[in-house]
């Protein structure tokens, strides 16, 4: 059932606010056991404030479409009384005193928070295997990862044991494990989605967004985190007017030919409701991959500094990270800084053409749990490197960014694509994600 | 005050990584216009810029 759906019997008295949460945490104790989607349930508290909003609802306030929808927040947003641990070690024991602004919007949206879901240690990584809260697996084949970040997230949504779920997204936290999970996933325009009372990874990278069974969830989702921001254009009139950019160069070399033809596929469908497809020349990629990876090196580096002496209590692959970002020049990040202005310069040159860049989000399917490369045009790669080339740049510009389903493999693993517009132009990639 | 606080072991380590990635962006940032400016948190969509 959608977000929409679940309003109609919501509202029609087919099912109420608790047995929509009594669903989802049904699903949790059946599947979270072999998933490790969440790190805590929230059982008691989403059951009361169900049964709360069922009695709202009965006396005539209505408070839109989140109302009685059961909901996660991912586990580095501070909600109050409940534990909030980053999956980290340094934070197993960390109960918020207050809730993260997110948390207070989506509650007074009407929505039922039923448990925190699972994560790569500190946001730090893309496979959601983490030595202290455990392995958290894909759905769709439990034998690999969910994509991270946000791998809770992704996994729980896939499953129903939430309508959506919160991301965070500095190097495609939200769009990997949306695309590895068959789900969908929006790292909105920089800033517009208030980042207090969450732990910091990189500060001039880091998103909040959604992610959703459909695109339609995503959208309701979205306009209840950015609750009418004036700086958001409308959704385009019609989508047969927009301009959507196929990449000639990066996008698809180095993918998968089942991805390459699956994307392909959809842009060929693109353009048969009308839409006109321009294919472009996109700007230097790998470099803007590389901005975004010394920036994040030394921004993570400074959020983490007061914990170096706690070596012990960090993952290998996170510790090797930090270690990095420690010995990154401040000249280096400076420099990292300026050539990422020029970059943004010739991206805004690109969008003056289209309105929409339509890419792969992945380059593969899911990998396995512990896989270290992946073979991609018959060169092995690393696999965290090769997951994030699609989409880390984009948080460089701080563009918004839209991962959706866009088939599946041989192997019955979903493929996932990427829509990537204007600044403050997120609902033109959700009204184009819908006709997809 | 200058100690990076590594072992030789963990700066080798951290440094296979990280030369090859300065590198390219050394090669990027020397191509830089000397006007080109940087700001210490730099926020990439600026209220000004929106529509």
């Amino acid at each position: 059932m959608t977000i929409a759906e679940a309003g109609q019997a919501l509202r029609a008295r087919r099912v109420s606010c608790l047995e929509l949460t009594d669903q989802c945490l049904d699903q949790i104790a059946k599947l979270n056991p072999r998933l490790n989607a969440f790190i805590t349930v929230t059982g008691e508290s989403a059951r009361c404030e169900a049964q709360r909003l069922d009695h709202e609802l009965g006396n005539g306030r209505d408070r839109g479409p989140l109302h009685g929808i059961p909901i996660a927040h991912k586990d580095l947003i501070s909600t109050k009384g409940v534990l909030t641990t980053s999956g980290s070690k340094l934070f197993r024991n960390n109960v918020p005193t207050a809730d993260a602004p997110i948390v207070e919007k989506l509650a007074a949206a009407g929505a039922v928070l039923v448990g925190k879901t699972g994560l790569h240690e500190i946001a730090y990584g893309i496979t959601s295997d983490n030595p202290h809260f455990g392995t958290i697996r894909n759905p769709r084949d439990p034998s690999r990862i969910p994509g991270g970040s946000s791998g809770g997230a992704g996994a729980a949504v896939a499953t129903d044991m939430a309508y959506m779920a919160t991301g965070t997204d500095t190097g495609g936290s939200i769009r990997i494990p949306a695309s590895f999970c068959g789900v969908v996933g929006l790292k909105p325009t920089y800033g517009l989605v208030d980042r207090s009372g969450i732990q910091p990874l990189g500060v001039s990278l880091d998103h909040i967004g959604p992610l959703a069974r459909t695109v339609a969830d995503t959208a309701v989702s979205f306009e209840a985190m950015v609750d009418g921001d004036p700086r958001l254009r409308p959704a385009p009139a019609s989508c047969q007017s927009i301009r959507i950019g196929l990449p000639e160069n990066f996008y698809f070399d180095h993918i998968s030919s089942e991805v390459r033809d699956a994307v392909k596929k959809k842009a060929r469908a693109a353009e048969q409701f009308g839409a006109q497809i321009i294919p472009v020349k996109v700007p230097d990629i790998e470099a803007l991959n590389d901005v975004g990876r010394v920036i994040l090196l030394a921004e993570a580096a400074a959020i983490y500094q007061p914990y170096f002496s706690r070596r012990e209590d960090f993952g290998a692959d996170v510790l090797a990270l930090l270690d990095q970002g420690r010995l990154v020049p401040a000249v280096d990040y400076l420099n990292a800084q300026r050539v990422r202005k020029v970059l943004v310069a010739e991206f805004y040159k690109l969008f003056a053409d289209i309105d929409v860049l339509l890419t792969p989000a992945t380059p593969t399917t899911a990998p396995r749990i512990g896989q270290k490369q992946v073979e991609l045009d018959g060169e092995m790669m690393d696999t965290r490197l090769a997951t994030t080339r699609l989409v880390r740049g984009i948080n460089v510009l701080g563009f918004p960014a839209l991962s959706m389903p866009c088939g599946n493999s041989a192997e019955g693993l979903p493929i996932g694509l990427q829509l990537i517009g204007r600044p403050f132009e997120d609902r033109t990639l959700l009204a184009l994600g819908e006709v997809l | 005050m200058l100690k990076p606080g590594l072992s030789t072991d963990q700066i080798e380590a951290a440094a296979a990584v990280l030369d090859p990635l300065l590198d390219r962006l050394r090669a990027q940032s020397e191509k830089l216009p000397p006007h080109t400016d940087s700001a210490l948190v730099y926020v990439p969509v600026q209220k000004s810029e929106a529509p």
